[in-house]
C-alpha cells in the first residue's frame, strides 16, 4: 500500500528526514515511536503533502502510485488520512457541513455519487457513536472550543467518515487522560480492516495496550534506526531510548 | 467668489422650504433651520477632522448632486420574498401612496411620518429628533433639516411580533448624480419583542445617500435589528445611526456593509436606564478602492448595562477598512460590562485596515476589554482542509464563509440572511 524510498526531508534548509525506509501492507498497522523532535511528524506532513517542507531526495509509492508530486487534496482524495497533532479550529465553520463536502470530494474521487442528505445524517450517527462522539458536536464550529479529548476524538470521527486507505494518526493519544484514550484506540481498532492500514505515531507506549501494532520502528534524528514488533514498545517503556540509540551510533 | 458647499447646500433649502416643510407641522419645520444653522456652523469635515479622516466627505459634497424634492419613482409594491409581519418600500427617500399608513390587528403601524402626525402625533413628536444628534453632527443636522418623508414603525406596548417588519430602501436613478434625505423612526414601546429588517438596495444610478435613523427600546423591550447595504460601485451612504435604550430592554444589531465607493456608519447607542444589554454586528467586504469607515459609540451613563460590539472586516484590493469604536463610561456606570472586538482578514496585498478602540472609563467598577487582529488567511486552517480532500479554492472560501457567518448568524429573519449570503458570496468569489 505505501512504499517509502529513502525519503529525505528538510525545512528552512535544515535537515530533518535523513534516508526513511518504510514499507506499509494492507491489513496492517504500524506503530512508530522516538523522542521528541526526531522527525515524526516531519513524517506525516511530508506524507500528506505540507508544503512547508521540502523533498530533497527518495520517492513514495502509494497504492502503486508516485505520491511526492500530487497535492495535498489528492493525497485525501486517494485515500490518505492525517490525524492532526493539533487538530485546527475553524470557527464559523459547522462540522456537518465540512464533512458533507469532504465526504462529497472522496466520493467524487471514487466515482460514486454525493450521499443525499438523510445517507449523510445516517452515516454522521452511525461514525460518531465510533468514538462516542455527541451529535451535539456536529453542529458546532470545526474544533472550535473543543476540549484536548474532544479535538483527538473529532480526529477519529474524521477518519470513521472518510474511511481512508491508510490513516496516519500523529499522537492521538497524547493529551489524553485514560477514558479518552481507550475511547481513541478502540475506535481506532474498530476501523481497523483487512483492506486498510494504520501507521499510528506516538511516544508513549500506553497507546499500544489497546492498539496491537504489528511492527514497532524507532525514528531518531530523521531515520528508521530499528523495527521491532509489540515487545520492542515494552521494553522501549521500561528501558528509554538510550540502549538503541547508543547502539546506533 | 465661489460658493463655499455649505452655502450651495444652504440655497438649495431656501429655494425649495415650502416643499420640504409640506404636510409637517410648523414646531418641525421651525426646527429645521436650527439644524441648518449647526450645520453651516459646524460646517462639513475635511481630512483633517481626526474622526473623518478616511471619508473624504468634503470631496464627496463638492461633486454635483441633484436632490429630488418630489417622487420620481413609484415603488414597486411586490410582497416581500420573506415571511414578513408587514414591508414597505421606499424609492429614493419616498414611500409609495400604497404604504402610507398600514395598521395591523396587534397595533403594529408603518408608514410614512407625515400620515404618522395624523394617526399618533404626540409619539412621533416626543421621538423624532430625540435621538439623532443635530447639534454635533453636521450630516445628520443636515437630514434632519432635508428630509421629506421618513418611514415610521410603530410597536405598540407588550406586543411581540413573531414575524419580521421589513423595510426596503432602494435608490434608482437614470439621471447623473443623485442625492437622498432618507430617514427613519422606529419606536418600539415597553416589552416589545420584535424583529426589523432594514435594507439599502441601489439598483442603477450613483447616489449619496445621506440616511438619519432613530431606534426607540422601551422599558423591557427586545429588538433585532438587521440593517444591509448593497450599493453601485459609484455610489456613497453616510448612515447615521441612533438608538435609546429604556430599562432592562435588549438591542441586537447585525449591521452588514457592501458596495459603493464610500460607506460611513456612524451608531450611537445610549443607554438611558439601567440594566440593559447592546449588541452590535458589523461585517464589510470590500474590494477594489472602496472605502468602509465604522464609527460606534456606546454610552454607558447609566449603571449596570452591558455592551458587545463585534466587527469583521474582509479588505481586498487595495481597498480601505476601519472601525473606531468608542466606549464612554460615566462615573455613576458601575457594573458595565463592555467588550469590543475588532477582526480584519486581509485579502489584497494593498488593502488598508485601522481599528482603534477608544475607551473613557471614568466608573471604577467596570469590565471592559477590546481587541484587534488583522490577519491573512490562516495556511494552517487551509492545509487542514485540503487534508480532508477539499480543494485549495474550496478551502479558502469555506474559511471565508465561516468567518462571514460567525456575524450573519446573529440575524434570525432567514430570508434577510439568504439574500445576505449571497451578495457576500458574489463578492468573496472573486477573492
Ligand atoms: N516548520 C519548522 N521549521 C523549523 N524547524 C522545524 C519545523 N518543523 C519541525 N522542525 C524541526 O524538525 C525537527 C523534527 O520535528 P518533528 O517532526 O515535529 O518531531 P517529532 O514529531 O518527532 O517530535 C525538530 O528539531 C523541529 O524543531
Ligand atoms: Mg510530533
Amino acid at each position: 500500500m505505501l512504499e517509502i524510498k529513502n525519503l529525505h526531508a528538510s525545512v528552512g534548509g535544515k535537515k530533518i528526514l535523513k534516508g526513511i525506509n518504510l514499507s506499509v501492507k494492507a491489513g496492517e498497522i504500524h506503530a512508530i515511536m522516538g523522542p521528541n523532535g526526531a522527525g515524526k511528524s516531519t513524517l506525516a506532513s511530508v506524507l500528506a503533502g505540507n508544503q512547508k517542507f521540502d523533498v530533497t531526495e527518495g520517492e513514495v509509492i502509494f497504492e502503486g502510485n508516485s505520491l511526492l508530486e500530487s497535492s495535498v487534496e489528492d493525497r485525501a482524495r486517494a485515500g490518505l488520512f492525517l490525524g492532526f497533532q493539533y487538530p485546527v479550529e475553524i470557527p464559523g465553520v459547522s462540522m456537518a457541513n465540512f464533512m458533507k463536502l469532504a465526504i462529497a470530494e472522496r466520493r467524487r474521487h471514487q466515482g460514486l455519487e454525493p450521499l443525499t442528505s438523510s445517507e449523510f445524517l445516517k452515516l454522521m450517527r452511525e461514525k460518531s457513536q465510533v468514538v462516542e462522539l455527541g451529535g451535539k458536536l456536529m453542529g458546532r464550529a470545526v474544533n472550535e472550543g473543543f476540549s484536548g479529548g474532544e479535538k483527538k476524538r473529532n480526529e477519529i470521527f474524521q477518519m470513521a467518515m472518510l474511511d481512508p486507505k491508510l490513516a496516519i494518526l500523529d499522537e492521538t493519544d497524547s493529551g489524553l487522560d485514560i477514558d479518552a484514550l481507550r475511547v481513541v484506540a478502540t475506535g481506532v481498532t474498530k476501523l481497523h480492516r483487512e483492506d486498510n492500514a494504520t501507521i499510528v505515531i506516538t511516544h508513549y507506549q500506553r497507546l499500544l495496550d489497546y492498539i496491537v501494532p504489528d511492527f514497532v520502528h524507532v525514528l531518531y534524528d530523521g531515520q528508521i534506526i530499528y523495527t521491532g514488533n509489540k515487545e520492542l514498545a515494552l521494553k522501549l517503556e521500561a528501558e528509554g531510548y538510550d540502549w538503541l540509540i547508543n547502539k546506533s551510533e | 467668489m465661489t460658493k463655499s458647499t455649505e452655502e450651495r447646500l444652504l440655497e438649495l433649502y431656501f429655494a425649495n422650504l415650502d416643499i420640504i416643510g409640506d404636510g409637517f407641522p410648523l414646531s418641525l419645520n421651525s426646527k429645521r433651520r436650527d439644524y441648518l444653522e449647526s450645520f453651516n456652523l459646524i460646517g462639513l469635515p475635511s481630512k483633517k477632522d481626526e474622526a473623518y479622516r478616511h471619508t473624504p466627505i468634503k470631496g464627496i459634497f463638492e461633486q454635483e448632486w441633484e436632490n429630488y424634492f418630489i417622487p420620481t419613482e413609484t415603488p414597486n409594491n411586490l410582497p416581500c420574498e420573506g415571511d414578513c409581519e408587514c414591508c414597505i418600500k421606499v424609492s429614493n427617500g419616498f414611500l409609495g401612496e400604497d404604504y402610507r399608513w398600514l395598521q395591523m390587528d396587534n397595533g403594529v403601524a408603518i408608514g410614512s411620518i407625515k400620515s404618522a402626525l395624523q394617526h399618533m402625533p404626540e409619539v412621533v413628536l416626543s421621538h423624532l429628533n430625540s435621538m439623532a444628534q443635530n447639534d454635533t453632527e453636521p450630516l445628520t443636522a443636515l437630514n434632519s433639516a432635508f428630509m421629506q418623508d421618513c418611514v415610521f414603525v410603530f410597536i405598540p406596548k407588550g406586543t411581540k411580533v413573531e414575524r419580521s417588519i421589513c423595510i426596503e430602501y432602494n435608490y434608482s436613478t437614470k439621471d447623473q448624480q443623485v442625492m437622498s434625505f432618507a430617514r427613519m423612526l422606529v419606536v418600539a414601546e415597553d416589552g416589545v419583542d420584535a424583529k426589523i429588517s432594514v435594507l439599502h438596495k441601489n439598483r442603477e444610478g450613483s447616489f449619496m445617500v445621506n440616511f438619519v435613523k432613530e431606534v426607540y427600546v422601551g422599558d423591557s423591550a427586545t429588538v433585532e435589528l438587521t440593517e444591509f447595504s448593497d450599493m453601485n460601485c459609484n455610489s456613497v451612504l453616510f448612515n447615521n445611526s441612533y438608538s435609546s435604550q429604556k430599562k432592562q430592554s435588549k438591542l441586537s444589531g447585525v449591521n452588514i456593509w457592501l458596495g459603493g465607493s464610500v460607506t460611513r456608519y456612524n451608531g450611537v447607542g445610549e443607554f438611558d436606564s439601567t440594566e440593559s444589554e447592546n449588541k452590535f454586528y458589523g461585517l464589510y467586504v470590500s474590494e477594489g478602492e472602496q472605502v468602509f469607515d465604522i464609527n460606534t459609540y456606546v454610552n454607558h451613563k447609566v449603571s449596570d448595562c452591558s455592551s458587545y460590539q463585534q466587527v469583521k472586516g474582509i479588505a481586498g484590493g487595495s481597498s480601505v477598512g476601519s472601525f473606531t469604536g468608542r466606549v464612554y463610561v460615566a462615573t455613576d456606570a458601575q457594573r458595565s460590562d463592555a467588550v469590543q472586538q475588532s477582526k480584519n482578514l486581509l485579502m489584497g496585498s494593498d488593502a488598508r485596515v485601522y481599528a482603534e478602540p477608544q475607551l473613557e472609563i471614568y466608573a471604577d467598577d467596570v469590565k471592559c476589554s477590546h481587541g484587534a487582529t488583522v490577519g491573512q488567511i490562516n495556511d494552517d486552517s487551509i492545509y487542514y482542509m485540503r487534508q480532508r480532500g477539499l480543494s485549495e479554492a474550496n478551502a479558502r472560501k469555506l474559511l471565508m464563509h465561516g468567518y462571514i457567518n460567525d456575524i450573519i448568524m446573529h440575524c434570525s429573519i432567514e430570508h434577510v440572511c439568504d439574500e445576505i449570503v449571497s451578495s457576500v458570496d458574489r463578492i468573496v468569489d472573486r477573492f
